[in-house]
């Protein structure tokens, strides 16, 4: 049966089913700096929802096969989302929820995710929903942001799968189409000095501190004009140094980020770090460690791709009103791969500093916008295969 | 020698969280079961706790009959947003109109016999904000796997809530300081009841039905002491549900609720012999505010009505063909 047959009081369950799952993995005690306590929860849920074959590997990730054909074994749609740490206390995460919205922190970022993907794995065993298509899901392990998207990685290079598009559960915005990444690297910089001592502050008008030295690398990146086209941002992240009596600290860190939407010029940017930290430390005789800690390319899916044509079709379908974002950095990886990709909202909700909330009422439209485009999509590649 | 026969009927939830033997043993067994959430003001938590155990215990494994909220007459959306994710709401106020009303969760207890269907009812504070349906499968889970036991009580950690954060421990202040003290000298069976105060239980209904109900606070209390006296400790059990964190109470609405459950208690030490009161007990709880800048007496009347057992009252004997 198509999805199209689908009217949305069938979905009503499982958009039910979300918004539980979403609150309970929202308010899980999270009691060490790991994602373990999510992985625990996501693997019980599974296991609730009889999934025959739940796979795991050593970098953390967790994936399901639903295997529909035979005959395309290796040919697969993935479907990705992160499982995240990030520090909220508990008594924010706590849900409200009233007759239009759940409020809380987490939903938006780690929790309707991770549920909107239990939820699709588990109708699609409970209904055995025939796609005429391999569907692979996968839930990457993201908790250190500085390990550079290892789980990822690891998942594409140990799959025999072969990965016709993935579609990646990201923003909440009903519409939003992640279509471009924003390339990024993300540096450590250590700069060791002299340490001077407060006792001698005469002698030290002109010496540089550790601090001195970092900020001004941040400077000569900044005061480059960097030409509008390039789409460029120098983000100085953290800088810190020691805090040390007597002594002005000769220990510096800053961690940066150089950011552009276009390929060309992120490497001029890396080019351009590179060169004047080399610079600097031989004008200052001082070592200047630069550790890269991440990197995410500069890439797009092309705006007229069949991939695209599909999901602007079905938004049509489904009066949705399409709207093409930044993709998010991990789901990049898989762009850099060639493998179209894209980050796809799933309902309506706001994330700002004080506030966090979803809406009810999309999330029914959402779950029929995912399947309709696995549906459309696994029906245009299986076509492609066979006039191939 | 102390008994440790509650000890002995002590539980974890976990040991109850295979949810499809649970609902073959209900099946076997030809037991309905109901879940009842008395309320006052509750818009905050109401909306997520019935959609939770609904969606988990109703609909993906049919344990629970039925989700019903008892009002008391919130003046929020307590009410609309229960009905919205699935409850069935009543007011208090509107069972068995003919014996009137009293503000109070015993009260809304009380009268939730009379609207609910269930062989086994399960109470559920409704202000639990981290809500689970462990708070449901593992006081009905030791009902079903432990035929000879009638009603159970839950324990838990009970963190102090802050304005950002919580405090580790902390809670069942009420309990440490009056409850457990009284329990240890009059009835030292009971004081092995690790939360006697615990808004969450579990009862059948043969039992249920033949207590009565303090409409305000104490009728946790006088329902233990009831069960003991008149069916023996072999009834009772207690559950462990990990942590429940709710909002706390100030130590002066903490006040008033300790003078009420001694009232209760009294009450039914002098009922069962244990001691007479020679006076009759003062009906308002005193306090002391301070304001411009000197001492002044503050009076709260605290009702103590207590309902007669539902097995007394013609049109539940009517209604339940008792």
């Amino acid at each position: 049966m198509s999805f199209k047959d689908y009217s949305f009081k069938n979905l009503k369950q499982y958009s039910e089913n979300i918004l539980t799952d979403a609150i309970m993995y929202n308010q899980i005690p999270i009691s060490s700096e790991s994602t373990d306590s999510q992985k625990e929860f996501i693997i019980n849920r599974l296991n609730e929802y009889e999934v025959p074959k739940i796979e795991r590997d050593e970098a953390g990730n967790i994936f399901v096969e639903y295997f529909q054909s035979k005959n395309l074994a290796k040919d697969t749609i993935l479907i990705l989302t992160p499982i995240k740490y990030k520090k909220i206390s508990r008594h924010e995460r706590f849900v409200r929820l009233d007759s239009s919205k759940a409020y809380g922190k987490g939903l938006i970022e780690n929790s309707l995710k991770v549920s909107v993907i239990l939820n699709l794995i588990n109708y699609l065993f409970n209904e055995n929903h025939n796609l005429n298509y391999n569907i692979t899901f996968l839930f990457t392990d993201i908790s250190d942001i500085e390990q550079n998207f290892r789980s990822l990685n690891y998942y594409l290079e140990n799959t025999d799968s072969n990965i016709l598009f993935a579609i990646d559960i990201d923003s909440t915005s009903l519409g939003d189409i992640g279509s471009k990444s924003l390339g990024k690297y993300r540096y450590k910089i250590k700069v060791k000095t002299e340490q001077i001592d407060l006792i001698n502050i005469c002698e030290a008008p002109n010496k540089l501190s550790a601090m001195d030295i970092l900020t001004e690398i941040g400077a000569r990146l900044k005061i480059i004009g960097w030409p509008e086209e390039s789409c460029t941002f120098i983000n100085i992240i953290d800088i810190s140094s020691d805090s040390k009596e007597e002594v002005i600290s000769d220990e510096g860190v800053m961690k940066i980020e150089l950011l552009s939407r276009k390929s060309q010029y992120l490497e001029y940017e890396n080019q351009i770090l590179n060169s004047t930290v080399k610079k600097l430390s031989r004008e200052l005789n001082t070592d200047i460690d630069l550790e890269l800690i991440g990197y995410s390319p500069a890439n797009y899916i092309m705006e007229k791709s069949p991939l695209i044509d599909i999901i602007l079709e079905v938004h049509e379908e489904l009066d949705i009103k399409s709207k093409f974002r930044v993709i998010r950095d991990e789901a990049a990886v898989l762009l850099q791969t060639d493998i179209p990709t894209v980050s796809l909202g799933i309902t309506n909700g706001k994330l700002t500093v004080n506030e966090e909330y979803i809406e009810k009422e999309p999330i029914t439209k959402g779950i029929i916008q995912l399947f309709l485009i696995i549906e459309k999509g696994a029906n245009y590649f299986k076509k492609k295969e066979e006039d191939d | 020698m102390i008994s440790n026969k509650i000890l002995e009927n002590t539980y974890h939830h976990l040991q109850f969280s295979d949810f499809k033997r649970l609902v073959e043993l209900k099946q076997k067994q030809e037991l309905k079961i109901s879940m009842a959430l008395p309320t006052l003001n509750e818009e905050k938590t109401i909306a997520k706790e019935v959609l939770i155990i609904k969606n988990e215990l109703m609909d993906r494994f049919p344990l629970l009959d039925e989700i019903v909220v008892i009002d008391s007459g919130s003046e929020d959306n307590t009410r609309e947003l229960a009905a919205e994710y699935g409850a069935t709401v009543f007011s208090s106020e509107k069972i068995l109109p003919r014996y009137g009303f009293y503000k109070g969760k015993g009260e809304n207890l009380w009268k939730s016999l009379y609207v609910l269907k269930g062989d086994i009812i399960v109470w559920i504070d409704a202000d639990i904000d981290n809500i689970h349906p462990k708070f449901v499968y593992g006081l009905v889970g030791a009902l079903l796997m432990n035929p000879g036991l009638s009603y159970v009580k839950s324990f838990y950690e009970r963190p102090i809530t802050g304005k950002k954060s919580f405090q580790p421990s902390g809670g069942g202040r009420v309990t440490e300081i009056q409850t457990r003290p009284m329990f240890s000298a009059f009835y030292p069976e009971l004081a092995t009841v690790i939360q006697p105060l615990s808004g969450e239980y579990a009862g059948r209904r043969e039992i249920l039905e033949n207590l009565s109900f303090s409409v305000g606070y104490g009728v946790e209390t006088a329902h233990l002491i009831d069960i003991f006296e008149n069916y023996g400790i072999d009834k009772i059990g207690q559950v462990d549900l990990d942590m429940r964190i709710h909002r706390n109470q100030s130590i002066q609405a903490l006040s008033k609720m300790s003078f009420a459950l001694l009232k209760t208690a009294l009450r039914r030490l002098e009922k069962y012999g244990k001691l007479k009161l020679n006076k009759d007990m003062g009906k308002d709880h005193v306090s002391i505010e301070y304001r411009e800048k000197k001492h002044h007496i503050k009076k709260t009347e605290i009702e103590q009505v207590e309902r007669p057992p539902m097995v007394k009252i013609p049109e539940y004997c009517k209604k339940f063909n008792k």
